[in-house]
């Protein structure tokens, strides 16, 4: 992802921001700075690339803090994030075993109205540990509806 | 508020009926589902299955068509009683659907239908008519689903998507469940998948492509080579990924093939599962190996179940028959669609026939379909596991009993057709015409 | 509503158990139960038993006739169908049929399969792989296990239970190390069950000579029910020495005509036959049998005469008593060894106590009235006798008549009543967690297997 937004800066590496592209870019995902903190993108000749990457950033919104950004139209619940995702396993015997959590089981994902959601991203790997300890819910998904960023 | 919390929920979204559903009721309403799949949330939910958000119509009165489709509501019981009727004239019963009936019903719908020329068409019933074949001169071992997630070490999906067909099989038995001695789960097994085309499965699995003219040909190779002579594949295609298939067969130590609806869609899919019965008879002189078909409707075990066990494939009178499309509608025929919209695969010349020949469409169902649009008498009834209770058989024959959520007035599919053919028989709670 | 009383009138009594051996006398019925005659006051019904033989209906104490998967024998014309199962039951005056076993997540399918076969009374045993204990037995935690079991049975409405085998044994070498012998299980596992109705069984076949040693006294207080099988890894004589009374034995007779035997076998000897994986590590076979004539088997009858003073049960080789079709051949066969007394004694009251019923099996006066009546036999040979008990005229179940030899059968068209679990009250789904480990339902879920039991 870094790399799709990196595409869409000026690419100058002026450091007019006080960093390089790439540097700022990681900042851009992790929402921490704002495209307006590029001055050389404000030119007019950049006005499609501000465009795109306003589009970019807008999509990345629903994006969890641990990464997960989740579609839930490519859902079909089949349930296989739970029972791979890392904390789950370790942590409810019930979803180790293939069987849904019970309602009040502390877990990452839980499927609801047949789709996937986030419970409580905060028990995800990515958040407990560094985010490229953890990929299975990604790796497994067989619909693509979990992707990582 | 007047919202409640129930748990372990049965679901007959799907042939897997998982248990585990946990959902919010607000009143006769399902609000939220916890741990159902899509299929499955949208039956709770009363939502379309395959347009996600779009609210299914329910068959909420039951009704005659005068004419030129205008429509009379009728108290049940009346609705019934014109059915009766129809059927006292029959010269043949077509009853169809089936799959999504309570066993309940199907078991009386059987003890009645004894003495009458029936022909049998389930909505699953390419699988059930090749599997039955299949029995009668192969001995496929069979297997629970609950052995399989503790035993299996190699999985095979042939011809499956169950993603697509029943969506939790994977994550509740098939291949990733931690089972009692697989306690790897996924890295405990060796899964494959082998369709005529790439599919999702493919992310899961390792997945072999193939023509579907070349199926039994790539059986009958998979056969050969493992008795020890070559690997020769049809031309064309790579032998490799056959040869990796092979050498994760004879690894492993209990193995089961999934077979699914795909090969059935060609006309010598009954071949491949002939061929593959005969191999699965074969492997087991190295390891337990079963085969188990993959079939969609919640209930076409139970049909199949009970059919066998109402001597259906020794009565004279029945046929079952697997493909809607090769019925003849003739003069005397009634048919009976059971929970099944049969109208939406007849072919035109069927549906002109039935027409021409004045076959009565009697439709028992729980919602709209294009069936009930064109059926002379609709009778309405309850969803299983939500407006009535019922029992159902899962895919691999285990019987559960889903009960109902709410007092509703539906009356269920087993009170329907006990009163079909018992006119003094209760229907319990019958649904009130429309106003 | 008062019961319905009805008096089996001036018909010759067999009954063993009352001391009746062919006297004319009156037997009263009120209800379902059979009743002293002088209690009687109002008579509904008087059935004319004169010419008749009077006996209680026959137990079959160990069938395997519902077992989940019979339909795909059915499919391949190996097994017959629902309603001829249950007619050549009744033809043959047994009113109470045990299922010997039914897993835990079979228990629905068998339960179903039998509801959908009304007539006899029936009883089904629970099918119990002894790692479904396992929690427990590590934490050597027996009154845990036993309040659960009976949680369990009452829940499901079995009744004793099945054990394929008295060991556990694991496929893979990383699971050796759990293995346990029958020495170090049977303890623990006849403290767990303590006091719960109905017998134990064992397939012989799956037992070896040095279970005897820990098996024979526990089961015999048990009154488990023992079925001997031919080819057992343990020989006839063996368990004989072994094991004292109050046991029923498996007739080992096979029947003439082509059929199925079912047989357990491990997973190494998977060839042949038809296989179910049934949940335990055993695997359940199904192959067809050769024709062979009842008069072969002399040598094993015999030998099981000298059971029947002990208490050995009659049932049929491989416990499937409804597929011989030459039912007056078998009892001719066996009566040419035996006498009718020990006929009656080993299809009737000592099946019954094997299976651990007390009002079965015998016509004193508070046992269930399950009343069958024959012709009386024209001569007193065994042909006479084969002739006569191979058919019987009349059968009553409950009180009820559920056959008539002109008429045949009349069953009730509503069979629910005869297999629903208890539901006892306060389930605790929690107890059941250990049984479900193995398996992807819920524990909440036991209570949906037992049909009805949980509607609301
Ligand atoms: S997999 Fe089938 S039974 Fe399970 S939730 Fe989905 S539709 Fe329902």
């Amino acid at each position: 992802m870094i790399q799709k937004i990196l595409e869409q800066l000026p690419g100058t590496d002026c450091q007019m921001c006080g960093m390089s592209c790439a540097d700022f870019a990681a900042f851009l995902l992790s929402g921490d700075l704002s495209p307006q903190e590029c001055p050389v993108l404000q030119e007019d000749a950049y006005a499609d690339r501000r465009e795109a990457l306003a589009a970019l950033l807008e999509s990345l919104k629903a994006r969890a803090k641990s990464g997960h950004l989740i579609d839930p139209d490519k859902c079909n619940g089949c349930g296989i994030c739970l029972i791979v995702c890392e904390y789950n396993v370790a942590n409810d015997p019930e979803s180790r075993r293939g069987k849904g959590p019970s309602k009040d089981a502390k877990v990452v994902l839980r499927i609801v109205n047949g789709r996937v959601v986030l419970a409580d991203e905060t028990l995800c790997t990515r958040l407990l540990q560094a985010a490229d300890k953890c990929s299975k819910c990604q790796d497994h998904c067989p619909t693509q509806a979990i992707v990582l960023i | 508020m007047t919202h409640k919390t129930v748990t372990s929920l049965v679901c007959c979204g799907c042939s897997c009926l998982c248990d585990d559903i946990d959902a919010v009721i607000d009143e006769d309403r399902v609000v939220e589902t916890a741990n159902a799949c899509r299929w499955g949330a949208a039956r709770f939910l009363g939502l379309k299955k395959f347009s996600s958000g779009l609210p299914r119509a329910r068959c909420r009165s039951s009704r005659r068509c005068l004419h030129d489709k205008q429509w009379k509501d009728l108290p049940l019981g009346e609705a019934i009683s014109l059915c009766r009727d129809h059927l006292f004239f029959a010269r043949r019963v077509v009853a169809y659907g089936l799959g999504q009936m309570s066993s309940e019903a199907l078991w009386i719908l059987m003890q009645g239908l004894r003495d009458w020329e029936t022909l049998w068409i389930p909505s699953d019933g390419p699988m059930l008519e090749a599997f039955v074949e299949a029995y009668k001169r192969q001995a496929p071992a069979l297997t629970h689903l609950e052995c399989v997630r503790n035993q299996a070490d190699l999985v095979v999906f042939w011809g499956a998507n169950p993603l697509r067909s029943t969506p939790r099989l994977l994550s509740r038995y098939g291949l990733f469940p931690r089972g009692r001695f697989t306690e790897r789960g996924a890295e405990d097994r060796k899964a494959w998948t082998v369709d005529i085309q790439a599919t999702e499965m493919g992310r899961v699995t390792e997945l072999a492509t193939i023509p579907s003219d070349h199926e039994k040909a790539c059986v009958e190779a998979l056969r050969r080579a493992h008795a020890g002579g070559p690997m020769e594949v049809p031309a064309g295609l790579s032998a490799k990924p056959w040869a990796t298939l092979l050498k994760d067969v004879e690894k492993s130590r209990y193995r089961v093939f999934f077979f699914g609806r795909g090969p059935l869609y060609h006309e010598h899919g009954p071949a491949v599962l002939e061929e593959l019965a005969l191999w699965v008879s074969e492997l087991r002189a190295s390891a337990p190996t079963f085969l188990v078909p993959i079939l969609c409707d919640f209930n076409s075990m139970g049909f199949l179940q009970i059919f066998l066990s109402c001597g259906g494939s020794a009565n004279p009178k029945w046929r079952l028959q697997g493909d809607l499309r090769r019925w003849e509608p003739r003069p005397g025929d009634v048919l009976l669609a059971l929970s099944g919209d049969c109208f939406w695969f007849l072919t035109e010349d069927q549906k002109n026939a039935v027409r021409q020949h004045h076959i009565p469409v009697l439709a028992l169902s729980a919602y709209e379909t294009t069936t009930t649009a064109h059926a002379d008498v609709v009778l309405a009834v309850g969803l299983q596991g939500l407006d009535v209770s019922g029992q159902a058989a899962r895919l691999d024959g285990m019987t559960l009993f889903a009960e109902k959520l709410w007092a509703d007035a539906a009356a269920s599919d087993e009170a329907v057709i006990r009163k079909l053919f018992d006119p003094h028989a209760e229907i319990g709670n019958p649904c009130a015409p429309r106003p | 509503m008062r019961a319905k009383t009805l008096i089996f009138q001036s018909g010759t009594v067999f009954d063993p158990v009352t001391g009746c051996e062919g006297s004319t006398r009156d037997i009263a019925v009120c209800g379902d139960r059979i009743v002293a005659l002088e209690h009687v006051s109002d008579v509904d019904e008087i059935v004319d038993a004169s010419g008749m033989l009077v006996t209680a209906a026959a137990v079959d104490c160990a069938a395997h006739v519902a077992f989940p998967g019979v339909w795909a024998l059915r499919a391949a014309g190996l097994f017959p169908d629902g309603e001829v199962l249950v007619r050549r039951y009744a033809e043959r005056g047994f009113g109470h049929v045990h299922e010997s076993w039914a897993t835990l997540f079979d228990c629905g399918t068998v339960q179903a399969e039998w509801a959908r076969m009304p007539g006899p009374d029936i009883s089904v045993g629970l099918g119990l792989p002894l790692y479904d204990l396992t929690t427990w037995m590590e934490a050597q935690d027996a009154a845990t296990a036993h309040t659960a079991l009976e949680h369990l049975w009452a829940t499901l409405g079995t009744h004793g239970c099945y054990l394929p085998e008295p060991r556990l044994r694991f496929r893979d070498d990383v699971y050796k190390h759990r293995e346990k012998s029958a020495q170090e299980l049977v303890p623990f596992f006849l403290e767990a069950c303590r006091g719960v109705p109905g017998p134990i069984v064992l397939p012989a076949r799956s037992l070896l000579r040095e279970d005897l040693e820990v098996l024979a006294p526990g089961i015999h207080v048990q009154r488990a029910a023992l079925l001997t099988e031919q080819g057992a890894a343990c020989p006839f004589s063996v368990l004989a020495d072994a094991i004292g009374f109050g046991m029923s034995a498996d007739l080992g007779l096979a029947w003439p005509e082509k059929a199925v035997e079912l047989t357990w076998v491990p997973p190494d000897d998977v060839s042949g036959g038809r296989l179910w994986d049934v949940g335990s590590f055993l695997l359940l076979k199904a192959s067809p049998v050769p024709e062979k004539d009842f008069r072969d088997e002399e040598e094993a009858a015999r030998f099981l005469a000298k059971g029947l003073p002990e208490g050995w049960a009659f049932s049929c080789r491989q416990a499937n008593l409804a597929l011989v079709q030459d039912w007056e051949g078998l009892i001719r066969a066996v009566l040419e060894v035996w006498g009718v007394r020990e006929w009656f004694l080993a299809t009737r009251a000592q099946a019954a106590r094997a299976l651990g019923f007390s009002d079965r099996g015998h016509l004193a006066p508070g046992a269930r009235a399950n009343v069958a009546l024959y012709r009386e036999p024209e001569e007193d040979t065994a042909a006479g006798w084969a002739k006569a008990l191979s058919r019987c005229e009349r059968l009553y179940v409950g009180g009820r008549e559920i056959f008539d030899g002109r008429r045949g059968l009349l069953v009730p068209p509503s069979p629910r009543d005869r297999c629903v679990g208890t539901a006892p009250e306060g389930f605790r789904a929690e107890l059941f967690a250990p049984f479900l480990d193995g398996m992807s339902l819920r524990p909440e879920t036991l209570r949906r297997l037992a049909p009805r039991a949980g509607e609301p």
